[in-house]
């Protein structure tokens, strides 16, 4: 099978610039900056018709476009290396096993929108990525694949690499900034959007490593080779994240639009220990938790938006038939809890309130209103959340009462977890449990209305 | 008695000038914020005051508003810590296999008297593949039984001992 991003991993030293050459490493930049104008490597991107891999499928090409018509000097290309979604590690394989990929696609959108600037912010927990990168930036500058007059023609760019230190909002696209200039990352209001007036006031491109990472096939072989590599409408391959009860977990670089069936059971063999398949995320934390009788959903943005969710970073994360929908929710819960920023009310007060609730739901000690409770929060915190994460924070648990409502009629009203997994003990948590809506806690605390 | 506190005043004066050479590399680049906090804590295993103190004044800012920045991310101590730091993955796909023995078992094993390490609960850490998964210091483990995790650690801190 077709593969473009992890085609070389598995070469030995496939981190080596001497290995990278050996497999056809950097002839895509060679070509670009001998052959084509930064434009024709644009309309290459264009005809691949590839949307971002970091989880909102922006069509890459019309963001480039923001880019070329901004106004402002230096550009910078910021590559977004924080990848923290739970259930998500395909950055963290390209950066550790082929760097020099990341760096020649990083070059690319540099010199295809006109960038002299490029920061890869890597996330501070990936410490041998981190290393890894730092290596190859260091023989990319020794060979001239980056610097000044790269492999003699009139194009420089110079390339910082940059640690995070712990916090998943600082991969939203405008935390980032704020975290590279040095200040707390919370999210900063759009407009301007940041090919206007992004990273240190300037024209920013942000996108994803992944995205980044399958730009120089795309310029080696034409977008529309790229785009025909795709199944069911789908554009292009996938990296496909699989973790969870599966027998093989890992990441499964396939043809968008595979099917989840298809990569459950045909590349990540099936659920584990011959049990059943009870329940799966398509794209990490913030995605839906959806029923085994949506396995034939096709994995690409619009398909899995249509149904109701998101495919987000395709970090897919299965379940058998042992596990308890609420306390998996409760985790996912817990996530957002704790990585709320605190910069907004309804996310800040938001997660902590679904915690709680599901809390009271494992325990057995949930009021019969509880499931109206999650739907009003949920539906609150979804309208009015400053940015992505408060947004979609609320979906895992929403989408448990939606999907598995049974198993929570029996959790509040028989007090018994069916798959015996919570505590059901009838002991409150010993946090106080707010049991109004996030609406009327804002309208007792300021007289205000939520958005 | 002198001599011996003469040593840990010279180690410590070259960790202050390792340090003041680190931040004036990174001042020469735009965007070093957290690089320069990163390296105090890799020369003092946390962000120590005064160390804090000369990467404030290097960016032009007061201690208080590099705190305000240091205390937004997880990863950076504001004490002293044990030579080890096990960060445990608890998020949905170590859950599913097997997160919270692990964080049980080391938990129950760091109380335990000098033993040198400590564990800390965190959020996904790109390793769901090898769930369930944690960090050793810089270290990733996975796929691993929480006897297993427990050997790991203490095979780390036998290292961190020996090592001085
Ligand atoms: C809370 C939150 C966290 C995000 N984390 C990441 C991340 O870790 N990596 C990433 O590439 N995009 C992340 N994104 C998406 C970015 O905002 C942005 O859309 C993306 O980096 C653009 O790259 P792309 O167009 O190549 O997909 C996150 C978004 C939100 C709302
Ligand atoms: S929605 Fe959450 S993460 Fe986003 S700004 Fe508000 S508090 Fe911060
Ligand atoms: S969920 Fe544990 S490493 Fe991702």
């Amino acid at each position: 099978m077709e593969q473009v991003c992890l085609r070389r991993i598995h070469n030995e030293n496939s981190q080596d610039i001497e290995s990278f050459m050996a497999h056809g490493g950097y002839a895509a930049l060679r070509k670009a900056l001998t052959e084509m104008t930064p434009s024709d490597v644009h309309e290459e991107v264009r005809a691949s018709n590839m949307g971002g891999r970091g989880g909102a499928g922006f069509p890459t090409a019309m963001k480039w476009n923001f880019l070329v018509g901004a106004k402002g000097e230096p550009k910078y290309v910021l590559c977004n290396f924080d990848e923290s979604e739970p259930g998500t590690f395909s950055n963290r394989i390209i950066g550790e096993e082929d760097p020099h990929l990341l760096i020649e696609g990083c070059v690319l959108a540099a010199y295809a929108t006109g960038c002299s600037y490029i920061f890869i912010y890597i996330r501070g927990e990936y410490f041998l990525a981190y290393e890894r990168v730092k290596h190859a930036i260091e023989q990319a500058y020794a060979h001239g694949f980056l610097g000044q007059n790269i492999m003699g023609s009139d194009f420089s760019v110079e390339l910082y690499l940059r640690r995070g230190a712990g916090a998943y909002i600082c991969g939203e696209e405008t935390a980032i900034m704020n975290s590279l200039e040095g200040k707390r990352g919370y999210p900063r209001a759009r407009p301007p959007f940041p090919a206007n007036e992004g990273l240190f006031g300037k024209p920013t491109l942000i996108n994803n490593v992944e995205s980044l990472a399958n730009l120089p096939d795309i310029v080696l072989n034409g977008g529309e080779w790229w785009q025909n590599l795709g199944v069911n409408e789908g554009a292009g391959l996938n990296i496909y994240c699989v973790s969870g009860h599966v027998e093989r977990p890992g990441a499964y670089e396939l043809p968008m639009g595979t099917t989840a069936r298809e990569l459950i059971f045909e590349h990540a063999g099936g659920v584990w220990q011959d049990r059943e398949l009870k329940a799966w995320k398509p794209g990490g934390a913030s995605s839906a938790i959806l029923p085994a009788d949506m396995l034939d959903l096709v994995l690409d943005f619009k398909p899995v938006q249509a149904a109701g969710t998101i495919l987000g970073t395709a970090g897919v994360i299965v379940m058998d038939d042992h596990t308890c929908v609420v306390d998996a929710a409760i985790r996912d819960a817990t996530f957002f809890e704790e990585e709320s920023c605190g910069f907004c009310f309804p996310c800040r007060d938001g997660t902590r309130v679904l915690r709680m609730l599901l809390e009271q739901v494992r325990h057995g000690v949930a009021p019969p209103d509880t499931m109206d409770l999650i739907e009003h929060s949920s539906a609150d915190m979804m309208g009015a959340s400053f940015c992505g994460l408060g947004q979609f924070a609320p979906w895992p648990v929403v989408s448990t009462v939606r999907n598995f409502r049974s198993e929570y009629e029996a959790h509040i009203i028989e007090k018994k977890c069916p798959a015996g997994v919570c505590p059901m003990d009838g002991v409150e948590p010993n946090e106080h449990v707010d049991r109004r809506t996030l609406q009327e806690m804002l309208v007792a605390q300021k007289g205000g209305a939520l958005a | 008695m002198a001599t011996q506190s003469g040593e840990v005043e010279s180690v410590e004066a070259a960790k202050y000038a390792a340090l003041q050479v680190e931040i004036e590399e990174c001042k020469a680049e735009p965007g070093t914020t957290l690089d320069m906090l990163h390296a105090v804590q890799r020369q003092f295993g946390y962000l120590e005051p005064r160390a804090v103190g000369m990467v404030a004044d290097a960016l032009g800012i007061t201690k208080a508003q590099l705190y305000g920045v240091a205390t937004f991310y997880t990863m950076f101590f504001f004490e002293p810590k044990p030579p080890v730091i096990a960060r445990v993955c608890v998020n949905l796909s170590c859950h599913l296999r097997g997160a919270q023995d692990i964080l049980h078992t080391l938990e129950a094993a760091a109380t335990a008297d000098r033993s040198g390490f400590e564990v800390e609960e965190v959020m996904c850490l790109g390793l769901c593949e090898q769930a369930p998964a944690l960090l050793v210091n810089e270290v990733a483990v996975g796929q691993v039984s929480a006897a297993e995790a427990l050997e790991r650690v203490q095979a780390s801190v036998a290292a961190c001992n020996e090592g001085g």
